[in-house]
């Protein structure tokens, strides 16, 4: 009778031993992180070889943007043979920041960053792009396929999506066609709001998130023939004058000859396959040399729209 | 002593061993420990075993839930921190660290490593801990790494995941895996709770199950030993139709089959018993009868003896007189005699113990009629007679008479006693018979010597009368003769002489007739020549001259032939002693002699008119020869009887059987003397 219990109580021993001794055996095995020894980060090393800062405007969006200008990093980087660093910020305005503050060496920038920038702290015009053998662009108003509007008026009291407070084409434009029709935007649209790139417009108005936008013909184009479905799903109902293509620039602190080897680079890119390779993936013919002049009628506009959008 | 496991084919000696060793232990305790224990075992390994199943599963599914979140929250967060990572918007990414761990509770931490290796963001607040950077590194092709990190807050399992293939960065998120511990364990327990319940509840199941199974075996162990004690009376409850029901029906059908065994060897016994009490008894009777030669001494010795065995107090034995119909007392025995001698003359006959004349058998007389005067007579214990036993003494199917038991209640005697006595009646029966016929034998034991004395006497006296006879007639006559002869021899003259000799002549023809009855006397030489119708005939008519007395003398269905001679010697000496006895005591004046020839058998008849005579008397007296003519009938085979009553005359009847004797023809004559008469009786 006794030794019957005592091999019940054994049994209940040995299983709950072994019930809890599988966990405990894992443990071993693993490295050991001990989360409460903390110290503090490493200061980061200053980089052996400076690289080249490359910024580029929020035209589309962050990630687009690090696919699409990754060829022609790589192709800079292989040019200068210096590391390239791409950096993004949300708007145009801080771009223009670090554009000023020296914190990028070069950059893409909108034309209406441009205007800016040239007029507040001499902002250097490298380059621009050529596409199908222009420079210009325009901005189309968009909206949804099924929409029946097919003018801005149709647009009252709806939902418009803007790409950046700075940007020309996305902000500039539909709010001179609002000052058209003795309006401001905020009076005139029912909700504005930003999407910060012209593609995020375009797949907001695809959608039905916003009843209009107004974008980069060049974005548009080159979205439709990427993502065939967000042309399907949106229409252009209106085309503005044309604008000077949205310029390449570098700080007004880089050194000349920095800034001349990357105009060479960059508008020799054409001549080089491994060149076109990274313009194809842009959608640019090639890259070359702009006048000032091209952008007044950017100018004119801001002077239509006054100051505001600049706030 | 042989263990079970030897019973065992197959087993190696070392199992054989462990089988026995455990069995040793197992098979010493109580069913009831053996039940609990299996179901105790049973219910622990399958409470343990289906514990360490579900955690083991639980454990695995819970891994691969907590595999697929992580990797669902690192990847997610990675992507939604690319576009933050890439506008260089860290505190946005920081922020969507935070959310993360908020609304993640096993997320214990979240940070970005730049392409450079330099942390861009993370959660841990002041500091990071050291060396948690390299333990987990993600190629940029990959989905994601998963590594598990031992730490001081337990199992982490560290996500990484590249950030726009690793050109923003790499995402690491850690999990802990406290709450599925927390889970597993409250998996754990629950389970392990539910064993316990469950053997709880099994303990109870096997407590019931055991009192369902030991209880009815228990009662059948005691209902055992019940009979085993001897007690059959008892039997095992019918608790269920299971085995052990069944069982209990078998076990309770042997029980009946024992108990009708035991009834029927009880019954044997009973009857064993009975029976050689009836033995016993009989041979007590026989033993006290078998002492006494005397009948009231028998039956007195027989009534204190049958008294005795069936322990009662009073009794008497009443004797049936000839006649058939009046009784007389014999003896008596805790009743007065004068009662007893009442009950004899005035109850028998009238009382309902008389059915045993006709039904044979021992009778129990509870109602008394008033007349009885046993009814209401009080005994020695002081208890008053309200009936009685009446016990035949029964002797070749005829009541002798009864043996009678006082009775103080109705049932003094059972229906065995009853047929004991019935038994004890019969034998006494026959012993009243055979005393009966032993004083028969020493009677006629007694007359024969009587008889032989006389037949002795009887030829002397005869041999003195013939003596006599020869000396006065015959002698004197041969000496008248002798005298004569000689005076003739002296005469001379022939007339003389002549004359004489007539005058002898005549002397001679005197002595040769006195010689002739003399002769005729002792036996008549007719009966030899003529037969005995004949010699009667003669004798009849002698009889008359010298008597005179009147006799009718007749004889029927003879014609001519002759019986044998024993007989016809027989017949005639026994009518000869009848004609004499008549001559010399009845006084009659006439008598009448009948033979008669029937068939087989031959009869003859002598009455007479004379004064008749007391036959028990004459007997007892051994007078009138009548013992000797009843001797010579028994010895040819016949019977004689007398018939006789004071002043109405005698009759004697003899009937002989005959054997081997011609039929007579068919014409039935009769030869009667000269004046004979039809007998007639008187």
């Amino acid at each position: 009778m006794v030794s019957k219990w005592h091999l019940c109580a054994a049994l209940m021993v040995i299983s709950v031993m072994s019930l809890t001794g599988c966990m405990a055996t894992r443990a071993e095995s693993l490295p050991y992180v001990d989360l409460s020894q903390r110290q503090p980060l490493p200061a980061t090393a200053a980089a052996q070889v400076v690289p080249l800062r490359v910024a580029v405007a929020a035209v589309i969006s962050p990630k687009g943007t690090a696919d699409s200008y990754q060829l022609l990093f790589d192709y800079l980087s292989l040019k200068l043979d210096r590391p390239v660093e791409l950096v993004q910020r949300r708007t145009y305005a801080e771009i223009n920041d670090l554009i000023e503050r020296d914190e990028v060496d070069m950059a893409f920038v909108c034309t209406s960053a441009y205007v800016i920038g040239r007029r507040d702290f001499d902002m250097q015009l490298l380059v621009a792009p050529q596409v199908s053998g222009e420079t210009l662009y325009f901005s189309w108003l968009i909206v949804p396929a099924d929409s029946a509007a097919k003018e801005l008026a149709d647009l009252r009291g709806k939902t418009f999506a803007f790409t950046d407070p700075w940007s020309t084409s996305g902000r500039m434009y539909p709010t001179s066609l609002t000052q058209a029709l003795g309006e401001t935007p905020e009076t005139f649209f029912g909700r504005t709001f930003f999407t910060y790139s012209h593609d995020d417009a375009i797949r907001a108005v695809a959608n039905g998130v916003a009843d209009g936008a107004a974008v980069d013909s060049l974005v548009y184009q080159f979205a439709v023939a990427r993502e065939p479905w967000l042309g399907e799903r949106t229409q252009v109902i209106r085309r503005s004058q044309a604008f000077g293509m949205p310029p390449v620039v570098t700080s007004p602190h880089v050194r000349p000859q920095v800034r001349a080897r990357l105009q060479s680079i960059l508008l020799a890119m054409a001549d080089d396959p491994d060149g076109r390779e990274a313009l194809q993936a842009l959608d640019i013919d090639r890259f070359v040399v702009i006048e000032d002049v091209a952008y007044d009628s950017v100018r004119d506009l801001e002077m239509q729209v006054g100051t505001l959008v600049l706030e | 002593m042989s263990g079970l496991a030897d019973r065992m084919p197959g087993l190696s000696p070392f199992a054989r061993r462990l089988f026995n060793q455990f069995w040793a232990v197992a098979g010493a305790v109580r069913v009831r420990t053996k039940i609990l224990g299996v179901v105790l075992t049973l219910v622990l390994i399958l409470g343990v075993g289906v514990t360490f199943q579900v955690r083991s599963t639980f454990r695995t599914a819970l891994g691969h839930e907590l595999r697929n979140r992580g990797v669902s929250i690192t990847r997610d967060v990675a992507a939604r921190s690319v576009d933050l990572i890439l506008v260089h918007d860290l505190y946005g990414v920081y922020q969507l660290l935070l959310d993360t761990l908020a609304n993640n509770g096993d997320v214990r931490y979240a940070f970005v490593v730049g392409p450079d290796g330099e942390i861009l963001v993370h959660t841990f607040g002041e500091g990071f801990p050291a060396g948690l950077v390299g333990v987990n590194t993600v190629s940029p092709v990959e989905r994601y790494h998963l590594q598990n990190l031992a730490t001081d807050e337990g199992i982490i399992w560290d996500f990484a995941v590249p950030i726009l293939e690793g050109r923003a960065g790499v995402l690491r998120v850690g999990l802990s895996e406290q709450a599925m511990r927390t889970t597993l364990s409250h998996v754990t327990r629950q389970l392990l709770v539910t064993t316990i319940i469950v053997s709880l509840a099994g303990v109870a199941a096997a407590i019931l199950l055991t009192w369902l199974i030991t209880r009815p075996v228990l009662d059948l162990v005691e209902v055992t030993r019940t009979v085993a004690r001897g007690d059959l009376s008892h039997a095992a409850a019918h608790w269920a139709n299971d085995e052990i029901g069944l069982l209990n029906d078998s076990f309770n059908a042997m029980i009946t089959d024992l108990a009708g065994a035991r009834a029927e060897s009880e019954a044997f016994d009973a009857e064993l018993l009975r029976r050689s009490r009836e033995l016993a008894a009989l041979y007590e009777v026989s033993r006290v009868v078998s002492g006494q030669q005397d009948l009231t001494d028998m039956l007195d010795g027989a009534l204190r003896c049958v008294l005795a065995l069936m322990d009662l107090e009073a009794g008497w034995v009443l004797l049936l007189e000839p006649e058939g119909t009046h009784a007389r007392l014999v003896c008596s025995v805790g009743i007065p005699v004068r009662v007893a001698r009442q009950e004899a003359e005035t109850g028998f006959p009238h009382c309902q113990c008389g059915r045993v004349l006709e039904e044979k058998r021992s009778l129990l007389i509870t109602s008394l009629d008033e007349t009885c005067p046993v009814r209401g007579l009080c005994l020695a214990d002081e208890r008053l007679v309200t009936g009685h036993v009446a016990v035949p003494l029964v002797s070749k199917s005829q009541v002798l008479g009864t043996l009678n038991i006082a009775c103080a209640d109705s049932d003094c005697v059972s229906h065995e006693d009853l047929q004991l006595l019935g038994a004890i009646g019969q034998q006494l029966g026959v012993a009243v018979e055979n005393t009966r016929l032993w004083e028969e034998v020493r009677q006629k034991e007694a007359a024969r010597g009587q008889l032989l004395q006389r037949i002795i006497t009887a030829q002397e006296e005869e041999r003195k009368r013939i003596a006599r006879e020869l000396h006065d007639d015959t002698s004197q006559s041969l000496t008248s003769l002798m005298v004569g002869l000689k005076v003739l021899e002296g005469l001379r003259s022939a007339d003389e002489a002549r004359q004489y000799l007539s005058g002898l002549r005549a002397i001679v023809a005197e002595t040769l007739e006195a010689v002739h009855d003399l002769a005729l006397e002792l036996r008549p030489s007719v009966l030899d020549d003529m037969g005995l119708v004949a010699a009667v005939d003669h004798h009849v008519a002698e009889y008359r001259r010298r008597f005179n007395i009147g006799v009718d003398n007749r004889a029927v269905g003879f014609d001519g032939r002759r019986l044998p001679p024993a007989v016809e010697t027989t017949l005639y000496r026994i009518v000869q002693e009848a004609l004499t006895n008549v001559a010399r005591h009845s006084g009659a004046s006439h008598a009448s002699v009948l033979l008669e020839w029937t068939g087989h058998h031959v009869r003859a008849i002598v009455e007479d008119n004379g004064s008749g005579l007391d036959l028990s008397l004459a007997r007892q007296r051994r007078k009138l020869g009548l013992y000797g003519m009843e001797e010579r009938a028994t010895l040819i085979g016949g019977s004689l009887r007398i018939e006789s009553q004071p002043a109405m005359g005698t009759a004697v009847i003899v009937r002989v059987p005959l054997t081997d004797v011609p039929t007579p023809p068919h014409s039935p004559t009769s030869t009667t003397s000269a004046g004979e008469t039809e007998a007639s009786r008187c």
